[in-house]
Formats: structure tokens, sequence, C-alpha cells
């Protein structure tokens, strides 16, 4: 997993959340390295817009947001027949022991926590999206 | 509802009393006065009886020498020397010496009627049926011959009973006594027309009768009576029919209660008397005769009832008196038992109902007691409840605070970590076209190594708060032994690798494929264990290795580090304690792994135990149910 291949999202719509600006740039900084096209919202509402707009491989969420938060959005994103397929990462600074299990309940495909590190953020991220099924044939691995 | 039960009680209690005192009272008149009044009664009846039969027979004895001494004066005037004289006086020629003969006896007879007052009439007629002597002149030469004495008295002394004459129209009782010659030969024959007066005065003679008692006598002939009735006076041509009078005409002699010729209940004696061919009878009313047992009757139904009223009053009073304290008390401990707990019975006496009423206000204060204390227990424990809910409400708020506080500060934590992390890596691998010379990227690394220091400090302050403050959530979920090994091998490998430390895993396969329970957990400790050996470790080995022990899983990290001294073991586990403070400096870290690692297995009720030789390493061993089954919630 070391060597992650750079052109490994080429073509892949993302979208990502969160109301942290900061947050929100380094993780656009990174999938764009590896060549995909990242959306941006900073709150569930707005991202359910792009959502609907984009229809992404995959969305990465913040939980913690003003508006609608991940939570909101993970229920809005379930109840949606168009965009329940869509699978939805967590990626929060809530990252105590019992959280992920949490998040699994709520309908998200899985989690990821605060900090990112740019050094394991692409490996996990990758772990987890060869556990999805309509993902991996995408994959440039 | 009260009322009701008032009246209920009330009626009850003191209807049966009073019903009883009532029924005890009016038994025994009700069953002996009968008796007694008949007994009485029986007594009078045969004493009026005995009164009376004794009056017949004196009023017969009275009859009969009432006849004796009428005929007695026949006699005698039969007898007279001068009647004889007279006769023997008589020429031999009848015709001439008949005047002069009646004149003669017409004379004596008038002297002898004078005499006496027996007779109304005396007179004398011969074998022919001619009356030829006569004191009563109209009577003259009237025949006789067609009466029916007429051939009786031809030949002997006889009485001829009342009968009623129809030429005279009265009613007449007549002597006769034959007068005979020297020869002895009947000549004539003497009569005598009773005066009836006498022998009515005789029946209606009344003392010692009383009011209502009359003795008469009735004739055979047609049952006339022959003297006057005590309440009719004398009434001709009718018949007088009763009981007591058939029997006396049919010659028998009695006594009985029957209705007499009024139609009026009487108790009568009768007799027949052949002499007169009359029956007589002696009578009394019922009315009278019983008036004694009827007054007594009075007397016995007054007394009765005076003795019924007042044992009506008695018994009323009576049932009163023992009801009312038992009624009192039966409505107090109703009223008590709703609830009026300073309900007292009154004790009025001190009999047995007042030692009840006694031991029911004993009952009733001991009640009260408890009830009050009861109250006030109860009041007391309200409070301490309320206290109890505030103070947990209180807790229950501090520890939501807690929570939320933990919550708060690991995201707000985090948060800028996330960025300092990020852009530092991000610069660090030269993306979106950063460039740097060499000491940027010294700087920048140092600046890295110490964010994650500080984030690790963060992350495990964060659990252990969390820990601490009981907000921890176990999960209960399938963990597969051998792939969760797998996954701390890869994670930790790399650290080893930078040490040059060998690193082995090994799985019991007598372990179960699939466990339940929560692996964040259990790989929080594992990381922890395997992570600080490999701090405390310079060479040699270090091992994990998950094995079965009965019932429970083992997880065992070995090392060959540098060993923990006995008497810092105690304390090994506490939060921020490492063996030395200069420890700290050498080796790095925050000192809250190993107090992670053993408030973790205590929520998931297991143990940790430490095996330690300075110099040689240490083994950690923690020991973890084996749930097999998903735990139901």
């Amino acid at each position: 997993m070391q060597n992650i291949p750079q052109d490994l999202l080429t073509g892949w719509d993302i979208v990502v959340l969160d109301d942290e600006d900061d947050s929100l740039e380094v993780a656009e900084v990174i999938l764009l390295e590896y060549g995909a096209n990242v959306y941006t919202a900073q709150n569930g509402k707005a991202g359910l817009e792009v959502v609907n707009r984009v229809r992404p491989r995959f969305v990465i969420s913040d939980l913690s947001m003003p508006v609608m938060d991940g939570w909101g959005f993970i229920h809005a994103m379930k109840e949606d027949d168009a965009l329940t397929e869509i699978p939805v990462i967590a990626l929060t600074a809530h990252a105590m022991i019992g959280d992920r299990e949490r998040a699994i309940r709520a309908g998200f495909h899985n989690y990821l926590t605060k900090p990112l590190t740019v050094d394991t953020f692409m490996a996990d991220l990758v772990k987890l999206l060869i556990d999805i099924p309509e993902l991996v044939e995408y994959l440039n691995i | 509802m009260e009322n009701d039960n008032k009246t209920q009680f009330r009626g009850r209690i003191r209807f049966t009393l009073l019903l009883t005192f009532i029924i005890l009272a009016i038994i025994p008149p009700t069953l002996l006065v009968p008796f007694i009044l008949g007994q009485t009664a029986q007594q009078a009846d045969e004493q009026v009886k005995n009164q009376f039969e004794s009056v017949a027979e004196l009023k017969t004895a009275q009859i009969e020498s009432y006849l004796d001494n009428l005929s007695q004066i026949l006699e005698i005037v039969v007898s007279e020397e001068e009647l004889y004289e007279a006769i023997e006086s008589l020429p031999e020629d009848k015709a001439t010496h008949t005047a002069e003969l009646s004149e003669l006896l017409t004379a004596y007879l008038s002297e002898k009627l004078a005499a006496q007052t027996a007779f109304r009439e005396l007179f004398i007629y011969g074998e022919e049926g001619i009356i030829h002597v006569s004191t009563n002149s109209t009577q003259l030469n009237k025949r006789v011959s067609n009466l029916p004495y007429f051939e009786p008295s031809l030949s002997e002394r006889y009485i001829q009973p009342p009968y009623y004459e129809i030429s005279t129209r009265d009613l007449n009782m007549i002597f006769t006594v034959p007068i005979t010659n020297e020869e002895g030969e009947i000549v004539g024959v003497l009569a005598g027309r009773a005066d009836l007066a006498v022998l009515s005065q005789i029946m209606t003679t009344i003392n010692g009768l009383g009011e209502t008692g009359e003795t008469y006598l009735i004739s055979l002939q047609n049952s006339y009576l022959l003297t006057e009735s005590r309440f009719e006076g004398y009434e001709l041509n009718r018949s007088y029919r009763s009981e007591g009078i058939t029997q006396a005409l049919a010659g028998k002699n009695g006594v009985g209660n029957y209705l007499d010729y009024r139609g009026t209940p009487v108790i009568g004696v009768y007799r027949w008397i052949p002499e007169l061919q009359s029956g007589l009878l002696a009578e009394i009313t019922e009315e009278e005769a019983l008036a004694s047992i009827r007054n007594l009757t009075t007397v016995n139904i007054v007394i009765g009832a005076v003795i019924v009223v007042g044992a009506v009053i008695i018994g009323v009073l009576f049932a009163r008196w023992l009801s009312r304290p038992i009624i009192d008390l039966a409505h107090s401990a109703v009223a008590f038992a709703k609830g009026d707990y300073s309900q007292r019975a009154e004790i009025r006496r001190k009999n047995e109902i007042g030692q009840l009423g006694q031991a029911f206000n004993h009952m009733a204060d001991a009640v009260e007691q408890r009830q009050n204390e009861l109250v006030n227990l109860n009041q007391s424990l309200k409070i301490a409840r309320d206290e109890a809910l505030a103070s947990q409400r209180i807790a229950n708020e501090n520890s939501r605070l807690k929570s939320e506080f933990l919550s708060t500060m690991s995201h707000e934590l985090r948060t800028p970590m996330n960025a300092i992390e990020g852009f530092t890596g991000i610069m660090l691998k030269k993306m979106a076209g950063v460039e740097y010379n060499e000491k940027t990227e010294r700087y920048l690394t140092k600046v890295q190594s110490n964010s994650k220091r500080l984030l690790g400090l963060i992350n495990d302050f964060l659990d252990l708060s969390r820990i601490e403050s009981g907000r921890l959530e176990l999960a209960n979920l399938p963990i597969s032994p051998t792939e969760m090994v797998q996954k701390w091998r890869d994670n930790l490998i790399v650290l080893a690798d930078t040490k040059g430390l060998e690193f082995n895993v090994k799985v019991d396969p007598t372990l179960p494929e699939t466990v339940y329970g929560d692996e964040e957990s259990i790989s929080k400790i594992a990381i922890n264990l395997v992570g600080n050996a490999i701090k405390f470790t310079e060479k040699g080995t270090v091992s994990l290795s998950l094995e079965r022990q009965n019932d429970k899983m083992a997880l065992i990290v070995q090392d060959t580090g540098i060993g923990i001294p006995p008497h810092a073991r105690e304390f090994v586990f506490d939060e921020f304690r490492q063996v030395d403070q200069s420890s700290k400096r050498v080796h790095g870290g925050t000192g809250l792994g190993l107090a992670i690692v053993q408030k973790l297995a205590r929520e998931m009720d297991g143990t940790i135990t430490l095996q330690s030789e300075v110099g040689v390493g240490s083994t950690f061993t923690v020991l973890l149910p084996i749930q097999i089954q998903k735990e139901l919630a």
C-alpha cells in the first residue's frame, strides 16, 4: 500500500463535506493529488444539492456541521432511493471509543478520524474502498 | 353512605333485641292466661250449676210443701165435724132440704176460705158432676163432669195440675178430696181452686238469684208458662221452648248450658215435677254467671297489656342501653376504617362492652400512633427521595455536561490538529506543487513528530476521561480473532521495524472462529501494550499471542525489555506514571497507556496481570471473557 498509484482516482467525482475550510482544503489537496474531481460543500444541506447534481462515486462527510450535520445528511441519503447506493465515509474529529459503532449503525459505509495524516489517509481510504464492490472495478490498482 | 350505615346498624341490633324482649314478654301470658281462664271458667260454671241445682231443689221442695199444705187444708175442711153435721142434718127429702143445706155449706166453705189464702174458691160437686155448693155463687150448678179432674176425683184425693180452662180463660189448678158418708160411700167431692199467685210467688222469689237468675214452671200442656217470667211477665197462650224446657218436659232432671226461651245463653237446671205435670227451670245467663270470669279475663288482658307495654318500653330502653355502645363502637370502627384515625369509642359502662370499647380505643391509639409515624416516615422518605432525585438530576446533569465537554474537547482539539497535521504532510509530500529546502524539511519533520505526540496525548487523555466518566459504550459485534490479530500486526510491524525488533504474533487455533465484543477496545489494549513493549525494548523480540484459557481469552504481550522493578509494579497502571521521571524523557509517551489498558480490561469484565524481571523483560496478560454469542441488549 505504500505505493499508491498517482492516477488512482483519475476521473472520479468525489464530494467532500466539512464546515472547516482548512480541513476541507487538506482533503481536497490530497484527493486532487490522486486525480479526482473534488466537489465541496460546508453543510449537509448544501452537500445533498451537490450530490444530487454530481452523483459522485463516493462522499466523505464531516459529522459536526451547521444547518445539517453529518447524521442528518446520512439519514437523507439513505431515505432517498436515488442516493442510497452512494457510499458515504465519515471523517470526524469525534474519534473516541464507540463512535465508529454509532456511525456504522447510522448508515455510513465506514469511518476515518481526524486529524488525517497524509501518509496514512490514502492507504486507509483505499482499504475502505476495496470493501465496496461497486468501486473496486474502477480502482486503478 | 355513612348515614345509610348508621341506619342499618341501629335497625339490626336494636330490632333483634327488641323483638326478643317482646316475644319473651308475650309468650308466658299468651300461653298461661287462656289456660288459667279456662280452668277458672270451668270452676265458675260448676259452681253456678251447683248453686242452681240447690235452688231447683229448694223450689221443688217448696212446691211439694205447698201442694201438701193445700191438700191438708182440704183434708181438714172435709174432716171437720161441722161439715158432717151439716150433711147429716140434711133431711131425707132432698128437694126440700137442698136450699137449706146449700146455705149451710156455703157458709161453712166461705168461713174456711176466708181462713186461708191458698185457695180462691172452694166448691162441692156431686157424683153427677154438678156443682152444688161454691164460695163463688157464679159457679153454682156448673157442670164439671167434662173437666179433666172429675173422673179421678171421684175415687181419691187428687191434684189437677194447672191447666188452661177455656171457659174461664184462665189457668186453673184444682185440689180435690172425696166426701164420704158413714158407710164410706162417696157422696160428693170437695174441690179447691188454688190461687196460682202463691205458686208464682214461690217461683218468682228471686233472692240469691242475682240479676238474671230466675225459676219458673212450664206446663206439659202446650208448654205454657205457669209462673211469671222475670223478664217477660206472664203471657197466656204462648208456648215456651228451649233445650232445658224440652228436657224437663221429657221427664228428665239435669243441668246444662243452652239458649233459653229468649235465645240468651244460660246455665240452666231442669226438673220434672210429676205432681204438677210441669218442668221446673232454674236459669241464670252465662253472662252473669261468668261475669267474674269475664272480669278476670278483662283484668288478665289489662295486666297482659300492661306487661306487654311495659316489656316493650323496657325492651326499647334495654335494647337502646345495650345496643348504643355497640352501635357507637361500630360507627367508630367504620369511621376509623375509613381513615378517621382520631375516632374513639365513648366508654359509657364498665361491662364487657365497655372493655371492648377500651380495647378498641387502645388499638386505635396504637394504630393512630403508627399511622402518624408512617405519615412522618413517609414524609421523611418523600423528602429523602426528592433530595435523592434532585441529587441524581444534578449528577445526571453533571455527567451529561461532562460528556458534552469531553465530546466538544475531542472535536475542538482535533480540528486544529487536522490542519496542522494535514498541511505539514502535504508540504512534506510536496503536494500541490510545494517546494522547500533541506532546512525547511527538517523543521517540518519536527513539527510533524511533535504534532503526532500532541495528538497521542490528546487521544489518550480523552479516552481515559471517557472511560472514567462512565460514558463508554462497548460494542457487541462479531470479531474474527485471526483477522483482528492480523490487523494489529499490520499496524505495529512498521513501529517494530523502525527499532529493529522482531515482532511475532500467534493465534491459538482452539479459539472460536467468531467471538462477540468491542474490537476497537480490544485493539486499543493490544496496540497500547505492544506499543509500550516496543517503546521499552531496545533489542530482541516483542511477541503477541491470543490464547484460550478455559472460558477466557488471554492476550499476552511479552518483551525482552528493561523490565519493571517490583516496587513500581503497584503503580505502573496509574495515570501519568512511568518508572521514573527520567524514563519519560528517554522513552517518551504520556504515561496514560497502561491506565487506559487496565480500565478498558475492567470495563470488559477482564483482568490484567504483570510478570516482570528487571533486565530480562516483562509479560502483560489480559484475560477477557469469551463471548461466543451476541449478547441480548
